[in-house]
């Protein structure tokens, strides 16, 4: 942590992608807002994916009327793929490369889009009707599981050369974190129709976030350290990959008490791969035991999957599949999001608070086992490791609810604008989201020498302490809430 | 790859301020879940 003392408070504002995620995301926000003042169609060319029985019908622009679907995706193709070549260039990443691999994950995402909304596939049977349907699965969310499910297959079956180049374009925790820049914006939107609502959801996140932290880390690292024999370094680094945030807090955690860089790297493919696993797994699950529950049920998955873009994926399949069950078993017609937004509410907190617990560590790690005599811990430190892609989740957040409480712009306004951006700008880097973690989860890493061992012990922690854990404490924090009855239109 | 060497690790004796640092943010942990469980449950949940 030496090196930290000459560091700015600005380094890395234009070469790490967590920065990126927050200026791609801001620069679609405020081109939402641009479009709320003005009324151009600076969103409204976003390709939206619909619900569809004849192909035609399944994708065009955000904005009815604007262009042909194909222009729609041609355009989000060419401008999606400019801002973010043009971050990758920015970054000095191989733009060539990133560009045809991107390409290729943006193709695949296409075409899993398209089936997964095929009506047959899809709709649930309150919708057949609408499709001229009488017949379907009603698999909510399929679209998520098919790109999943593709990614997957080239992630773990293609020749190795073409798997390392595709990864060059799918790039999972950048996706989401620009997916949850937007949401940020559905926050807003959310909040002006529902403004207490979305404060309880806040403060309850926070509090979950608080109890789960200084539980999670203590028993996992108990667990590690006293049950597996792993050393101070090790079980330092995986207790909070396992508990807290994943990749990213087993970095944090490894810079803080100086561990090897490689005990990051080998626990980041089997934090990977049990992200991948839960993902598939919890939402079923949780919609067959929990559907009473179904804020509590998107809480726990913030405080139970590891990585950002797995628990938002996880959040949208629950999302979808609560909202259809609800309405099959219960008659009800919850507001699609709001569950959606508590799975992304507890990690984001989570997220926040990395930068504080590795502070934490650090002070402990310098001053009790290291014991270097005058050495400190900067306070810098905390902002280094904080989250860029947060500030522009708030950011996007405050200035909707901002414009829309003061009524400087109408809620229609703001819709009309922000809409496309945190509807269908949003799910496609979703989509996009779930296409990568496919690709870049190697099922194989596991079968490695030596990562037995690790595998073993981050499932028994994973599945036998944190995860009933997050029941819990989501639970406590927020049972009886449940998502704003749909009305079917905006005020 | 073979990783056994990374892995591989001698055995470190659990040190007393791993005894406090487990248990002061257990007791945190628990003292923090039922303190806010409370507040939430008392000023925000029975709004639901």
């Amino acid at each position: 942590m030496a090196n930290t003392v000459e560091r700015k408070w600005y380094d890395g504002m234009f070469s790490t992608e967590d920065w990126w995620a927050f200026w791609l995301g801001a620069f679609f926000v405020i081109l939402g807002i641009i479009a709320a003042f003005t009324h151009w169609p600076l969103t409204g060319w976003i390709v939206h994916f619909k619900g569809w029985v004849k192909l035609s019908d399944s994708f065009g622009p955000a904005q009815k009327g604007l262009m042909g679907p194909w222009g729609s995706l041609i355009l989000s193709y060419l401008i999606f793929t400019g801002v973010t070549a043009f971050a990758a260039w920015i970054m000095r990443w191989n733009v060539r490369d990133y560009i045809l691999a991107w390409t290729i994950v943006f193709v695949i995402t296409v075409i899993a889009y398209i089936i997964g909304k095929n009506a047959y596939i899809s709709a649930p049977k309150t919708k057949w009707a609408k499709y001229g349907i009488e017949s379907g699965l009603q698999l909510g969310g399929a679209y998520y599981i098919i790109a999943l499910a593709m990614g997957l297959i080239i992630g773990n079956f293609f020749p190795k050369g073409f798997r390392d180049f595709i990864k060059k374009g799918a790039r999972p925790e950048w996706f989401i974190k620009i997916a949850i820049v937007c949401l940020g914006a559905k926050l807003g939107l959310k909040a002006l129709q529902s403004a207490h609502f979305a404060a309880h959801l806040i403060i309850s996140g926070v509090c979950a976030t608080v109890a789960g932290y200084l539980l999670f880390w203590p028993l996992a690292y108990l667990v590690l350290r006293k049950g597996f024999g792993y050393s101070r370094e090790w079980a330092a680094c995986f207790a909070s990959g396992v508990s807290i945030c994943g990749v990213s807090a087993a970095i944090a955690t490894g810079a803080a008490v100086r561990a090897r860089p490689i005990i990051p790297v080998l626990l980041s493919s089997v934090i990977v791969v049990y992200a991948a696993i839960q993902l598939i797994l919890y939402p079923p699950v949780l919609t067959k035991f929990w559907l009473h529950e179904p804020l509590s049920a998107g809480a726990s998955l913030g405080l139970a999957i590891k990585t950002d873009g797995a628990d938002a994926a996880a959040g949208a399949i629950l999302d979808e599949l609560m909202r259809s069950a609800a309405e099959l078993e219960m008659g009800v017609k919850w507001e699609e999001g709001w569950i959606t937004l508590s799975a992304i509410m507890t990690k984001i907190w989570i997220d926040m608070f990395i930068g504080l617990w590795a502070f934490i560590l650090a002070v402990i790690w310098v001053a009790y086992f290291e014991r270097k005599a005058g050495e400190k811990v900067p306070k810098i430190e905390i902002w280094f490791r904080f989250p860029k892609f947060v500030l522009g989740y708030f950011f996007a957040m405050l200035i909707v609810m901002f414009l829309g409480f003061t009524d400087i712009l109408s809620y229609k306004d703001l819709k009309f604008g922000v809409k496309p951006v945190e509807g269908a700008l949003r799910h496609l880097f979703f989509m996009l989201t779930f296409t990568s973690i496919g690709i870049v989860t190697d099922f194989g890493e596991l079968k490695k020498e030596g990562l037995g061992k690790i595998a073993l012990a981050y499932g028994l922690v994973i599945f036998f302490i944190i995860t009933p854990l997050a029941l819990l404490i989501a639970w406590i924090f927020h049972h009886g809430m449940m998502p704003p009855v749909a009305t079917g239109g905006a005020h | 790859m073979d990783n056994r060497e990374e892995i591989r690790e001698e055995v470190q004796p659990w040190d007393p301020i791993e005894s406090k640092l487990v248990k002061y943010s257990i007791g945190l942990g628990i003292v923090s879940l039922i303190v806010l469980g409370i507040l939430i449950n008392v000023f925000l949940l029975s709004q639901h």
